[in-house]
């Protein structure tokens, strides 16, 4: 069964996908991530793309955000074909508006809490479309927003996971994100810690507008989205509202 | 079993980018061992066949008479390994006289020597420079004939001791190579005691010695005790039989080998010929200290040769570092699986003995085909010699390869991923950083340089006047634990020094990109240091080699030229010279680039007879080379300047300046003989410097006077030899020099002749190709540890550049981090290279100040192989910081950032 999420290629679409597909390996090892999906997501939205592991949620979101070409399909961002760009293009996409939370916070190891961010805002600056990043905060601004003033020069292994969490919700507002992709960002925190992440960036979220889409095998999770995509075996099988 | 090994197969197929570069450098490591171990080999057969063709006469054996020489003799020569065994008598001569156009001429006391017509076929101790050795005349050494004005054909009286006249016409002027041995007193039982030489020696067949000189002579039998402590108090004639040995049945093997094979042969012939014959063995003198120079020449070689082979396995380490995260992966599922840690060692095991048997036959082919290819004489081995050196090679790769894939494994097997790559852990001190083993190495090593250096402690055991030399090899300890002492403290320091530095550089929280670079450099110091202590240790390898190589080859020639006098030179019978203008005639010869004649003479000072050498003081230094340090208290320039300024100037030796309390400018009287009448008489000459060594001079004391004055006052016929600078290949050069003059009797040398017979030392062994051999190895092994390291940065960093990549991080400002860290690394490790490479050259140089002779005046810096070398390590880490960044655009993304 396949499930068609929207309309597709909309050009109310902040981003969106028709007729993806990604396979992985040669003729005889093939395997085939993601089957034919249509997505489009609304500026402002917040999705969330379930299903169990496996699914596809997280090839998605790679598509979503160019780190991954689908095998067939295109991509759309901001009306602009993403799919079709090389990756330094894709790069550039990304640094205009795209950021990502991922589920081990993926912070660099050899820069501390301040410098994750500084690099995040210095490396993304003066992107394509000219927008500065950071929306104008300084590292410092982005760190206390999230609660991490005293941790400004903690180097990564120093902080807990739900502070290293933290400092990637933070490294991620310094791109002035349009849209935030989160691969199961609680995945590896304590319910406690992870509840605290997700009222985080959905507070972010209320602030900056940013558009959120979280991929999660979490059904809590999902719930807190304004949409659920179901996937099951790279294909979508069900939509929901939240 | 057969499982581990198929599944250490699978692990290296699986890598097979990674595993052929792992076989690589450890195939170049056991390479640079198994050359060194080839070459060695080769350098002692050099230094063993030197050592046998350096000795003019290996045997002498006094007998009792005329018939038992010639008997014995004949018995000698049968036996197997035996070259030529001649009868030979020496005797006293009281003196000789010649009736000249000028008068009656007379010479001093001297020598007979008595020798068969063929004893020249093998036996070299004297040189004809012209005529012959014929029945019934006599041949007359050089200074005699110049002292009796005696020429070929012209009748020459020799007074034996009993004073009764004998007279022989001249068939030949010689020059006498070897009478410290042909004159020494013969005792088998205290063996060779080197005489001092007759002033005036006389040759003659031993036929027409024997029915004229020796007629009324006593004989001597073996010298005794006294005798063999006065040279030269020989009273009667020494029949004696001389034996030279084969050198191709004694060639092929080391000093000592060949030391064994003389020692076996002498003992032979003297047991077949039970008590009629017992040798002075000259040949075992010259091969013990042979012996010597070898093991000297082996740990020189060892000293070059072994860190640059323990800095390529530092090499194989940083290759194995690369597959740790794959390693990590596959040991935690074969954990996963219930494999124990005993399973994972002998599967690492496996892997590196596979890896060592590949690279070691690889290495040894490597290692046989460089020395074929670049070292003089080949790689000649047997067959058993190459297996064992195969075998070396593929045990010591192996080594390499364990303890590279054991040292990156075990880190992989004790930490995360995460844990492993911070920076900032703590790690207790090992027991040598406790101990300070680097600094005491370091301490120790400069108390030992500073002995050599600047206290005169010397490495010669027996610098007495015995030309060869026996060297201590705990010398080597200064370079060695210099070596040990900066490794451990780059060790030790594990990129600390650079954390400080830019901390102190980037104030305050880094948020440009210049300081972001900086801190993240910083903080990855541990990581820049692993990789600036191979190229650096690496770089500063080729350092010590190329200056270390350029020294000696510089001083080897140097000594060859000493003892030749220039690159090439042609001697001429007495008055050719100056008759024929032959000086000019050479200047001519294309590939000379300047020429200058040379009188070699000999004078008086007190009652020592000193050689002594006219020169023209203006062209003396176009044609050959003089070195400040052959003078005392002035420069070589200086010396020659106040020639030209005093026309009866001389140089002397510091001993005659002591003994006669001279300083320049004083009036110094010599008893110069004058060729017009046969007569010394005495000269005045003013001191014009101090001269220590001198172009074709003798060890002892000689002097230099101006050509022009000395002609003036000895009425010679002016220069005998003609010293030419050679701007082509010396040999070439010899070649049209012989051809252009060869007519008027000259015997032309060239230097390249002369440096491999010098001496039976180290400096006779040709370092050139296995230079090569070390610099290409050097240069390859630098560029490639440049471009590893950078491998290396991506392979630890893949999931963060990917982070950096999927933030949107340009490429230009990921890849700047690999071109900081791989810019520390360059430049630093040139920075060391240079300091640390001067420094053992430095070492090196000074150790091996009393091997060569003279001297070296400075350290030769061979810029262009240094330019190399640094143009090698910039362009390797160009290419490959280029390449890793191209790198860094294909990496896969989405599945480098799943990987947790």
């Amino acid at each position: 069964m396949s499930v068609s999420c929207g309309a597709v290629i909309a050009t109310t679409s902040l981003i969106a996908c028709e007729g993806v597909t990604v396979a992985y390996g040669d003729q005889d090892a093939r395997v085939t991530a993601l089957h034919g999906v249509d997505l489009a997501v609304q500026s402002g939205e917040r999705l969330a793309l379930w299903g169990r592991s496996g699914s596809g949620k997280t090839t998605l979101l790679h598509v979503l955000g160019g780190l991954i070409v689908p095998s067939e399909g295109r991509v759309m961002w901001k009306e602009r074909e993403l799919s079709s760009l090389d990756e330094a293009a894709r790069g550039r996409a990304r640094a205009a508006g795209i950021a990502y939370i991922f589920q081990g916070s993926n912070l660099l190891s050899y820069f501390t809490a301040f410098e994750n961010v500084a690099f995040a805002r210095e490396a993304t600056a003066q992107s394509a479309d000219g927008r500065n990043g950071g929306a104008g905060y300084e590292p410092e601004d982005l760190l206390e927003l999230v609660g991490l003033s005293v941790k400004l020069d903690a180097l990564p292994g120093e902080l807990s996971g739900g502070e290293a969490q933290r400092v990637a919700i933070a490294r991620a507002l310094a791109q002035s994100p349009e849209l935030l992709l989160c691969d199961e960002p609680t995945g590896h925190l304590d319910s406690g810690t992870a509840e605290r992440v997700l009222d985080l960036i959905e507070a972010l979220q209320r602030e900056f507008s940013f558009t959120l889409v979280t991929a999660t095998h979490d059904a809590d999770v999902a719930a807190r989205a304004g949409r659920v995509v179901e996937l099951a075996d790279g294909r979508v099988v069900g939509v929901a509202s939240g | 079993m057969n499982s581990a090994v198929r599944l250490a197969v699978s692990w290296l197929l699986r890598a097979p980018g990674r595993s052929l570069i792992r076989v690589l450098v450890l195939g170049a490591s056991v390479a640079l061992l198994g050359g060194m171990l080839l070459f060695v080999g080769n350098s002692l057969r050099t230094v063993a066949g030197s050592a046998v063709r350096s000795v003019p006469l290996d045997l002498q054996a006094p007998v009792s008479s005329y018939r038992e020489a010639r008997s014995v003799a004949g018995e000698v020569a049968k036996q197997t390994g035996v070259l030529q065994a001649s009868a030979v008598a020496t005797a006293p001569l009281s003196g000789g006289e010649h009736h000249s156009a000028n008068g009656l001429t007379s010479s001093g006391s001297g020598a007979v020597l008595a020798a068969p017509l063929d004893y020249g076929t093998h036996i070299h101790t004297f040189r004809l420079l012209e005529g012959a050795l014929r029945p019934g005349a006599v041949v007359l050494d050089q200074q005699m004939a110049a002292t009796l004005q005696a020429h070929i054909g012209e009748p020459v009286t020799l007074r034996a001791p009993d004073g009764r006249p004998r007279t022989y016409p001249v068939s030949g002027v010689a020059l006498v190579t070897a009478p410290d041995k042909l004159f020494q007193p013969l005792n088998p039982q205290l063996g060779p005691a080197p005489a001092q030489p007759p002033a005036n020696v006389a040759i003659m067949p031993l036929d027409t010695f024997a029915s004229t000189f020796a007629r009324g002579l006593g004989t001597i039998a073996n010298a005794s005790t006294g005798t063999s402590a006065q040279p030269g108090a020989q009273t009667g004639i020494q029949w004696q039989v001389q034996t030279q040995l084969d050198p191709v049945a004694l060639s092929g093997g080391s000093p000592s080998a060949a030391l064994e094979r003389a020692t076996q042969t002498r003992n032979r012939i003297e047991r077949t010929l039970p008590g009629r014959v017992q040798f002075v063995d000259n040949l075992s003198d010259s091969l013990n200290t042979a012996a010597g120079d070898a093991l000297y020449a082996q740990t020189l070689y060892i000293m070059l040769a072994v860190p640059g082979a323990l800095i390529a396995l530092g090499l194989a380490y940083l290759a194995a570092l690369g597959t740790v995260d794959r390693d990590r992966r596959d040991l935690a599922l074969l954990r996963a699986r219930g494999a124990r840690r005993r399973d994972l060692l002998v599967l690492a095991s496996f892997e590196s003995v596979i890896l060592g048997i590949v690279a070691g036959l690889l290495g040894t082919a490597a290692a046989f085909g460089a020395v074929s290819a670049l070292v003089t004489g080949g790689a000649h081995a047997s067959t058993g010699r190459v297996l064992l050196i195969g075998a070396i090679c593929v045990l010591l790769a192996s080594a390499g390869a364990a303890a590279a894939r054991v040292g990156a494994s075990l880190s992989s097997l004790r930490n995360s991923v995460s844990s492993g790559r911070r920076g900032t852990r703590r790690e207790g001190k090992l027991l040598w950083q406790r101990l300070y083993v680097d600094i005491v190495c370091l301490a120790v090593s400069a108390l030992i340089y500073w002995l050599t250096a600047s206290t005169g402690f010397s490495a010669v055991l027996s610098p007495d006047s015995n030309p060869t030399l026996s060297l201590s090899v705990y010398m080597f300890f200064a370079p060695a634990l210099l070596w040990i002492g900066a490794t451990l403290l780059l060790v030790r320091l594990r990129g600390r020094a650079l954390s400080w530095l830019i901390k102190r550089a980037v104030r305050g929280r880094a948020s440009t990109r210049l300081a972001l670079l900086l801190v993240s450099a910083g903080r990855r110091g541990a990581a820049i240091n692993r990789g600036l202590v191979v190229v650096g240790l690496l770089l500063a390898f080729g350092v010590n080699l190329g200056i270390f190589s350029a020294t000696y080859n510089q001083q080897v020639k140097a000594d060859a030229q000493l003892t030749l006098g220039a690159d090439v030179t042609a001697t001429a019978p007495p008055g050719v010279a100056a008759q024929r203008d032959l000086t000019r005639r050479i200047a001519a010869v294309p590939g000379v680039a300047s020429a200058t004649g040379v009188e070699h003479s000999y004078a008086y000072v007190g009652s020592d007879l000193q050689d002594t050498y006219g020169i023209d003081a203006p062209s003396f230094g176009k044609a050959t080379t003089l070195r400040d340090s052959y003078f005392l208290n002035s420069t070589a320039q200086q010396v020659l300047d106040r020639l030209r300024a005093t026309p009866d100037g001389i140089a002397v030796s510091k001993e005659t300046i002591t003994d006669f309390s001279l300083k320049n400018g004083d009036l110094l009287r010599l008893r110069v003989l004058d060729q017009r009448t046969g007569k010394f008489h005495v000269v005045p000459f003013h001191v014009a410097g101090i001269v220590q060594e001198f172009p074709s001079a003798p060890k002892d004391s000689f002097m230099v006077a101006n050509l022009a004055y000395l002609e003036s006052v000895t009425h010679a016929g002016g220069p005998n030899v003609v010293f030419a600078k050679a701007s082509g290949y010396p040999p070439d050069v010899a070649r049209r020099v012989a051809a252009a003059t060869s007519a008027l009797g000259t015997k032309v040398e060239n230097i390249n002749n002369q440096s491999a017979r010098t001496s039976s030392s180290i400096t006779t062994v040709d370092l050139t190709g296995i230079s090569h051999i070390e610099q290409a190895f050097a240069i390859v092994l630098a560029a490639a540890a440049m471009a590893l390291f950078v491998a290396l940065g991506i392979s630890e960093r893949r999931q963060e550049f990917a982070t950096m990549a999927a933030i949107g991080a340009p490429l230009s400002r990921i890849s700047a981090f690999l071109w900081t860290e791989a810019a520390i690394v360059l430049a630093v490790g040139l920075a060391l290279a240079a300091g640390l490479g001067l420094l053992l050259s430095a070492m090196l140089v000074a150790i091996l100040q009393h091997v060569f002779d003279p001297p070296p005046d400075t350290l030769v810096v061979p810029w262009g192989f240094l330019g190399g070398l640094a143009g090698a390590a910039i362009v390797a880490t160009l290419l490959a910081t280029a390449f890793a960044s191209r790198g860094i655009r294909q990496l896969r993304l989405g599945e480098i950032l799943r990987e947790q």
